[in-house]
């Protein structure tokens, strides 16, 4: 199979994936890349952003380990790139 | 000299100093006080009769400068559980303990009068015990005030409140924190302040002296090892996840519906933004107040310090639980209630886990009014003035549904449920029914709502192996350490390698010396369950219950294959 982008998803989030924590995308960008696995599990964007569009507050992006910013979702991303979805989780 | 246990019986009010075991060596904390139980403990005993044993241990890397390592183990016959129990505090008493060779306080017996109270006095060169009739009844921030005026201004203190005095099951044991000694830090769950008071003991007082950290036996390597670990750490997503503390989950928890409200019927609450330790952060600019460690040589610094309107210091440390529990799940609003409620817990020595769902039982029960904060504050000061209803609800959850008749009772092994809910965690829900300990997140937490049916088991027993060794080494679970991290340390400490098998095998062993407490205490695979509102009542938009068969429950308990990934996963607490 030909390389494709792939979007990390962090196990708190793994609910809409069922368990899934890499998906591999079509997309040449973070935006779309995060719609393609919105595609594939519906309710997985809804994790990350506010209804606003806005990045929820607890939610970080990152290119291949590189944090970007809710402005810089249109950067490009290739077949061999990573989309990282990190969220913390402390307990009690 | 070598390390030692100090025995306290208190029915003569003798002590007794006696050689650590050698072959003890690796067991510390959470396994230290397991095995101890089983050998020394009659598990169909009166959990507050004189029978009962109450094991304070540091873990097995206190006292040493390991990052974020000097927590203790408080393990007993739980009066709220009837089973073992293990609650994990942090502040100094741990590396003070460990630093002057005392891997263990083992506590017995019970003073013919129960009028009398005493107090542990922990030296290098000598260990008494002393009367303490003037703080019986004493709230636990002024007692730790008072006891500044007595010892040594680096000592540490343990101590329990008035809950712990009237032997009710949802007591705690405080321990002071590193720099203010105030009682914040409390191993709170399963009732071990009722055990401590059973036996009359009003607080243990450790004057470290000039005692230096503990020495490793391969120095090099291990300060090299405490470098490299504290950097990455540092640098790494787990310090990002625990720098503002475990309050900054409050809106993931609730996006995921483990932000129970109202006795757990609903997944979130309304007020999740007042609620959100975001608030809290918001706080310390203009109130002051902030960050700190709970003890010395933490890095992570989780620990948030909650000032009042005034500037004054009200609480430490607000944590998720507390403000889920205590507030949402009472369907209290302000995250300033939680704070009152969070100091009177700490000052009457109260786990705030039991007492907020107890108090939503009531509420439920309609015997109260959901959000009443300022009805929930005079309950806690009922609590230390031993009303009827007071001992009620500072007996637990399933106290007050027994006393109301109430349905709605979320408790196992008569534990009260954590925050962390079952229904949308399956897999934590399956820690909660096979662990040891009943309901604990600390036993075992999965925060993955995506696992499938057939993860669930080795999910759970991962996790529970995992946080069985951390609570036995020291280490807080917030440094998140796996296996493999803790076996690096053990092996420069001893001087010896520490081999995965090894490491494994501590884990679960700690286990298996639970789970045969357990056993001989007359439980049975039928009390592995959870409570019918669990299986019942449904959340979320998925409306979900906890419908795991029970023979994925059992298989948690029967030990797999070790993987390399049992060696690489981070306790998470
Ligand atoms: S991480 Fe938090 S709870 Fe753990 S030792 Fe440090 S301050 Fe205490």
């Amino acid at each position: 199979m030909a390389a494709m982008p792939i979007v990390t998803v962090p196990p708190p989030f793994q609910g809409p994936t069922l368990g899934q924590g890499e998906i591999p995308v079509d997309g040449t960008t973070v935006r779309a890349c995060l719609a393609a696995a919105e595609a594939k599990f519906p309710g997985f964007e809804a994790q990350i952003f506010e209804s606003s569009g806005a990045l929820r507050r607890f939610v970080k992006l990152f290119v291949n380990g590189e944090q970007i910013a809710l402005a810089e979702l249109d950067t490009e991303v290739g077949p061999d790139d990573e989309v990282a979805v990190i969220t913390p989780i402390a307990g009690g | 000299m070598g390390d030692r246990l100090i025995r306290v019986n208190m029915t003569d009010q003798s002590v007794e100093l006696t050689d650590f075991p050698a072959d003890w060596k690796l067991l510390g904390g959470r396994g230290l006080s397991a095995r101890i139980l089983l050998e020394e403990c009659d598990p169909t005993c009166d959990p507050l009769g004189p029978d009962n044993v109450l094991v304070l241990a540091p873990g097995v890397l206190a006292g040493s400068s390991a990052p974020t390592s000097g927590r203790i183990s408080v393990g007993t016959k739980s009066p709220l559980t009837g089973g073992i129990k293990e609650a994990n505090s942090g502040g100094n008493p741990g590396q003070h303990l460990n630093k002057l060779g005392y891997r263990a306080i083992i506590v017995t017996g019970q003073p013919s009068d129960p009028e009398r109270r005493y107090g542990l006095e922990v030296r290098a060169d000598e260990v008494k015990l002393v009367p303490a009739d003037d703080l019986k009844g004493v709230w636990n921030y002024a007692t730790c005030a008072e006891l500044a005026t007595r010892y040594d201004k680096n000592a540490s203190f343990i101590s329990i409140g008035p809950a712990g005095e009237l032997q009710l099951t949802g007591a705690s044991v405080a321990c002071t924190d590193q720099d203010n000694r105030y009682p914040a830090r409390h191993a709170a769950r399963g009732g071990p302040g009722a055990v401590m008071g059973s036996k009359g003991l009003k607080f243990v007082a450790v004057e470290p002296g000039r005692s230096p950290a503990r020495a490793p036996a391969r120095r090099k390597e291990f300060s090299a090892l405490v470098k490299t670990y504290s950097r990455e750490y540092l640098e790494g997503p787990g310090y990002q996840t625990f720098q503002y503390g475990t309050s900054a989950v409050v809106p993931i928890a609730n996006m995921l519906h483990t932000f129970p409200y109202k006795n757990r019927t609903e997944g979130q609450s309304p007020d999740v933004e007042n609620l959100d330790g975001k608030r809290i952060q918001e706080s310390f600019e203009e109130r002051g107040g902030g960050m700190h460690n709970c003890l010395t040589g933490c890095i992570v610094r989780c620990s948030n310090v909650v000032h009042d309107k005034e500037g004054e210091y009200k609480t430490s440390a607000l944590e998720f639980e507390t403000i889920t529990l205590l507030g949402a799940n009472c369907a209290i609003q302000s995250w300033e209630d939680v704070a009152d409620l969070d100091r009177l817990c700490d000052e009457v020595g109260l786990d705030t886990i039991e007492t907020g769902a107890a108090i939503a039982v009531l509420m439920d029960a309609g015997e109260m009014e959901f959000g009443d904060a300022e009805g929930a504050k005079d309950l806690l000061r009922q609590i230390a003035d031993g009303t009827e209803l007071g001992k009620v609800v500072g007996n637990g959850a399933a106290a007050v549904g027994k006393h109301t008749g109430h349905h709605r009772v979320p408790v196992v092994k008569g534990q009260a449920i954590p925050a962390w809910d079952p229904r949308p965690l399956k897999a934590t829900g399956v820690t909660y029914a096979s662990s040891p300990m009943g309901a604990d997140h600390t036993a075992g937490l999965i925060v993955n709502p995506g696992l499938q049916e057939s993860e669930f088991a080795a999910a759970s027993q991962k996790a529970q192996v995992v946080n069985a060794v951390c609570d036995s080494s020291g280490f807080c679970q917030f440094v998140t350490p796996t296996l493999d991290d803790i076996r690096a340390f053990y092996s420069h400490f001893y001087g010896e390698e520490v081999t995965r098998q090894q490491i494994a095998d501590l884990g679960w062993q700690c286990l298996q010396d639970e789970w045969e407490f357990n056993r001989r205490a007359g439980f049975t695979d039928a009390d592995d369950v959870l409570p019918a509102c669990m299986l019942e009542d449904a959340i979320g938009p998925q409306k979900v219950v906890f419908d795991v068969k029970p023979e994925i429950i059992q298989a948690a308990k029967q030990r797999l294959a070790d993987t390399d990934e049992l060696f690489s996963t981070k306790a998470s607490g």
